[in-house]
């Protein structure tokens, strides 16, 4: 679904289009303008400040955004990580790590969040402050992916895909 | 990119991602033991000259220096044939002394006839240059006339065998020689330049005629000596150079000095008038230890790296370990036996590719070195420099990757930075020995083109036998023949195989020596060289000594203080020979020629036509009909000479080549090193890319995941280079121009050192460094693991 690899057989169409049918470089700009990811490990690059990983999340568009500052700000707040703007991941505990990287998915604005067990790597308390990050986002708008083993969190969602052994084994989706 | 492509990249990939850090280890260590390996071989063979020769640092050759005090004209390695005589007669200190005078006769069994290179020598030589024997009793070898003795190798050529005492070969006017005993074949690294020693006791020897007239008392013999334990050879060469001074028969009493320079030290002193052999050169063997140290040093750095990167991926294996009670030093002695095992197996292959690559190296620079000559040492050495090299190149990472984990990281990120110096810093060697190696280029073309400053391009120069009126004949039909310009006599000249000086005494009592040519009118057509002012000789004369008439070169002209080559036509000169005081009247002025190498100050100039001592033809080919002219003059010679006298050729181009093979094999050598030093590089570079890769690997694949092209990857990780490689070359630039300065210096006249070769240096560097980069980033960043976001 993230396009990190590429599908060997069926079709998986993005907006309409059929995504085995780009080039590499159209993948890569389908990834740039919209999909995000969230890690389990949270994926930061260690030796770039917080606001520098998140700023990452823009320089593939290839686009100049007005303000960017301003958007880059906005997500850090958006996610409560603005005061740790200077930090570097090192610096920062699991929870913040994890808001730093959902600050990075989400200042390009994407059509569609993906979130790999945001919160394998965390304690109760963080995982259920980034979970109800990622919730609001899906409130406002944006399309979220979780992949997660937590019964809880699936409860969570519109639609729950139950994958056993790299199959889909049922699916349901959920009435609000 | 076809499927098929695809695969063949992925699977190529694996063996890589595999097997190359081992193999980029070996690889480098490889090449780096083998280039040391060659240079030491080299250096040894250098610092060893005559070392074959029992008690060769006590055995001295007598040195002289001819010339106005304080201002050596010659330094020559012949001494006066008197100094043997006053030295046996008047000096105490000595244990002995023995002379060698050089000469080429016919000599001819029914297996070889030649016009063969010997020495007449002294009876007691072998007591004084103690030459290994094969067979036969050099104690009493040549006490008889008529004795010879020979190398086993001659021995072979003209009988066939080396057990020859008591076989006879016949020599120039049908004389008989005995030989009477065999020499075990010389090393490479010998000053001797001839295999064969003949008697001078034999009456018609060059030493018995020196003997039988003693007033003759040019330098003409090569004298060796041999000091009493507990005296002082310095004190020897003040009391041997007084005596020599005091005995001077000469008219005009050229000041003589003289020094004893033990066989061991000769290869390395300036060089001499009348040398056996080409002087080796002690600024390029350090240089070349320094070079060899440093491709060592920069090899086990970089296999350090390497080391360094393949066991940082194995942490979990060293917590492993560490888990089931593996203590720090057994996971450090781990590690540092894995790089011993790496760096042996690359000593085993370095000596196996050096016994492979030498025969050819041998006849690419012409040289002889030999590898298993001290078997002992060569391993013993070997083994120490991979026990060094293990320990420099295995304990660092092993240290490093060992740290507690939370010390680990910090730790890394300094060795990443260092290891970037490291490079930086064999990059900036690159750039050095190519600035180094171009400029020896330009200097030995310049050495070889136009310094000179006269034509010799197409000049076949053939030596005289000893009988004059058919010399005379031949030169004669020489002039005549299809393919012929022009042909001139003249005595040595444009060679430098015997330099005559005439001094003279200024108004201000200033002495000036210049250098005496005798040549005939034509030898300036020959060599297509103008007549500045005034005109040239004409014809030649054979007596008297004096000649009337004397052309000088324009150094000459301004040395004799006048102000312009046309000021000194028509003037008088009045100059000291070694013989007697001459007057002649300047009638000409020519361009400043060179006749001995760069490495000589260019020699004010006396031109005379004296044919008395003609003994050489110059002849100017039409490069058209050169062969053709070639094969003519042959037979000519055959002609006049009756068939029985080789003749001896060759052409000046090749002459003034072999005038600088030394200057040439230097170049090869920087060649080599320097091809050597940009594998080193690359494989440098190589390794530093995988390190960090195998820690970027996670960064390239979250830009993946953000949208990052393969481009935007390949840009991200070439652009950090860029600094460092500029940062080599300012370091690069400054070294290589004190080095190369303080190297040209050591030429009497050279060129200029060149911008662009700095340039040229640089980009070279550069483009090759950037090559190496980007096929290794293009490699990596093609598919930036995307696994290791799941993994890490």
């Amino acid at each position: 679904m993230g396009t990190l690899e590429r599908a060997t057989s069926g079709r998986y169409l993005f907006d309409g289009a059929e995504v085995s049918n780009l080039t590499d470089r159209e993948i890569a700009r389908l990834r740039a303008l919209k999909i995000g990811f969230v890690f389990q490990n949270f994926s930061l690059i260690d030796h770039l400040t917080v606001y520098d990983n998140v700023k990452l999340g823009l320089r593939y568009r290839r686009e100049r955004f007005p303000r960017s500052d301003d958007r880059i700000l906005e997500a850090m707040d958006r996610v409560g990580i603005a005061h740790r703007a200077d930090h570097l991941p090192r610096e920062l505990s699991g929870g913040q790590q994890q808001r730093c990287a959902i600050a990075r998915a989400i200042v390009g604005d994407p059509s569609l969040l993906l979130a790999d067990e945001p919160t394998g790597n965390l304690d109760s308390r963080n995982a259920a402050q980034i979970l109800g990050i990622l919730s609001e986002l899906n409130a406002s708008g944006t399309t979220l992916v979780i992949v997660t083993h937590a019964p809880s969190q699936a409860d969570r969602a519109s639609r729950i895909i139950d994958m056993h052994d790299g199959r889909i084994h049922m699916s349901s989706r959920r009435l609000t | 990119m076809t499927p098929t492509l695809a695969g063949l990249l992925k699977l190529a990939r694996l063996i890589v991602a595999r097997w190359s850090v081992y193999a980029l280890m070996v690889a480098g260590l490889t090449l780096a033991y083998c280039a040391a390996t060659i240079i030491g071989l080299y250096v040894r063979n250098e610092l060893t000259y005559d070392g074959f020769i029992p008690g060769a640092e006590t055995t001295y050759l007598v040195s002289a220096h001819y010339g106005p005090k304080g201002h050596p004209l010659i330094a020559s390695d012949l001494a006066p044939a008197g100094v043997a005589r006053w030295t046996r007669s008047s000096m105490p200190d000595v244990d002995g002394v023995t002379r060698l005078v050089s000469v080429e006769w016919l000599m001819q069994t029914d297996r070889r006839k030649v016009k063969e290179h010997f020495y007449w020598a002294d009876a007691n030589l072998f007591d004084i240059v103690k030459l290994p024997a094969l067979h036969g009793e050099l104690k009493t070898a040549l006490v008889r006339p008529g004795s010879i003795v020979m190398t086993a190798r001659m021995a072979d050529a003209y009988f066939g065998r080396n057990d020859v005492v008591g076989e006879t070969l016949l020599t120039a006017h049908r004389r008989q020689l005995t030989v009477t005993a065999v020499l075990r074949d010389f090393p490479p690294n010998t000053t001797f330049d001839r295999e064969i020693f003949v008697s001078g006791v034999s009456d018609y020897s060059d030493i018995a005629v020196l003997d039988d007239n003693p007033t003759r008392l040019w330098p003409t013999s090569y004298t060796y000596l041999r000091v009493k334990s507990g005296s002082n050879p310095s004190e020897i060469a003040q009391k041997l150079g007084s005596l020599t001074r005091a005995q001077w028969r000469g008219p005009n009493n050229i000041p003589v000095a003289v020094d004893l320079i033990p066989l061991t030290r000769l290869h390395f002193q300036p060089h001499g008038d009348g040398q056996m052999k080409p002087r080796g050169h002690l600024n390029l063997v350090i240089a070349l230890i320094i070079v060899a140290v440093a491709i060592i040093a920069l090899a086990s750095i970089n296999v350090s790296g390497l080391i360094l990167a393949e066991t940082n991926e194995r942490v979990s294996e060293m917590a492993i370990r560490a888990a089931v009670g593996a203590s720090r030093y057994d996971l450090i002695a781990e590690i540092a036996n894995e790089a011993f095992w790496v760096n042996a197996a690359s000593m085993a292959l370095a000596l196996a590719l050096s016994e492979r690559v030498l025969p050819s190296l041998n006849r690419l620079l012409d040289l002889n070195i030999m590898m298993w000559t001290a078997p002992v040492s060569l391993l013993g050495v070997s083994i120490a420099i991979t026990v060094m090299t293990s320990g420099l190149s295995g304990l660092y990472p092993a240290i490093l990757v060992t740290r507690p984990r939370g010390h680990r990281r910090g730790a890394l990120i300094g060795a990443s930075s260092r290891w970037k110096g490291w490079v930086v810093t064999q990059i900036a060697l690159v750039i050095v020995l190519l600035i180094a190696s171009h400029t020896m280029v330009r200097q030995w073309r310049y050495a070889i083109g136009d310094a000179p400053n006269f034509d010799g391009n197409s000049v076949l120069m053939v030596k005289f036998s000893e009988f004059s009126d058919a010399n005379a004949r031949f030169v004669r039909d020489v002039r005549s023949l299809p393919g012929v310009i022009a042909a001139a006599e003249s005595f040595s000249a444009p060679t430098t195989d015997y330099a005559r000086p005439g001094l003279v005494t200024l108004g201000d009592g200033r002495t000036v020596a210049l250098t005496r040519n005798s040549v005939a009118p034509e030898f300036f057509d020959v060599y297509r060289v103008p007549i500045v002012a005034g005109r040239n000789l004409i014809g030649t004369f054979l007596e008297p000594d004096t000649p009337a008439e004397i052309l000088v070169n324009e150094s000459g002209a301004r040395a004799l203080g006048y102000a312009s080559p046309q000021e000194a036509v028509e003037k008088f000169l009045t100059y000291d020979t070694d013989m007697t005081r001459m007057r002649s009247k300047i009638v000409g002025v020519v361009p400043d020629l060179r006749f001995a190498t760069v490495s000589d100050p260019a020699q004010p100039m006396i031109f005379d036509n004296s044919s008395k001592y003609f003994n050489q033809v110059s002849i100017r080919l039409d490069p058209i009909q050169g062969g053709e002219a070639i094969s003519a003059i042959e037979s000519a010679w055959d002609r006049n000479m009756g068939g029985s006298i080789p003749v001896d050729k060759r052409l000046f181009y090749d002459y003034l080549l072999q005038q600088y093979h030394d200057l040439y094999q230097q170049i090869q050598v920087f060649n080599l090193v320097s091809a050597v030093a940009i594998l080193l590089s690359v494989l440098g570079l190589t390794g530093l890319s995988i390190f960090l890769t195998r820690h970027q690997v996670r960064e390239m694949a979250i830009r993946r995941a953000l949208g990052a092209t393969f481009g935007d990857i390949f840009v991200q990780r070439l652009t950090p280079f860029f600094l460092p490689l500029l940062g080599a070359n300012l370091v690069a630039w400054p070294i290589a121009w004190l080095a190369l300065e303080f190297w040209l210096k050591s030429f009497a006249s050279h060129v200029a050192l060149s911008l662009g070769s700095f340039i040229g240096a640089g980009l070279i560097s550069i483009v090759f460094a950037l090559i190496t980069l980007a096929l290794r980033c293009l490699f990596a960043s093609w598919d930036a693991p995307i696994r290791s976001l799941r993994h890490a």
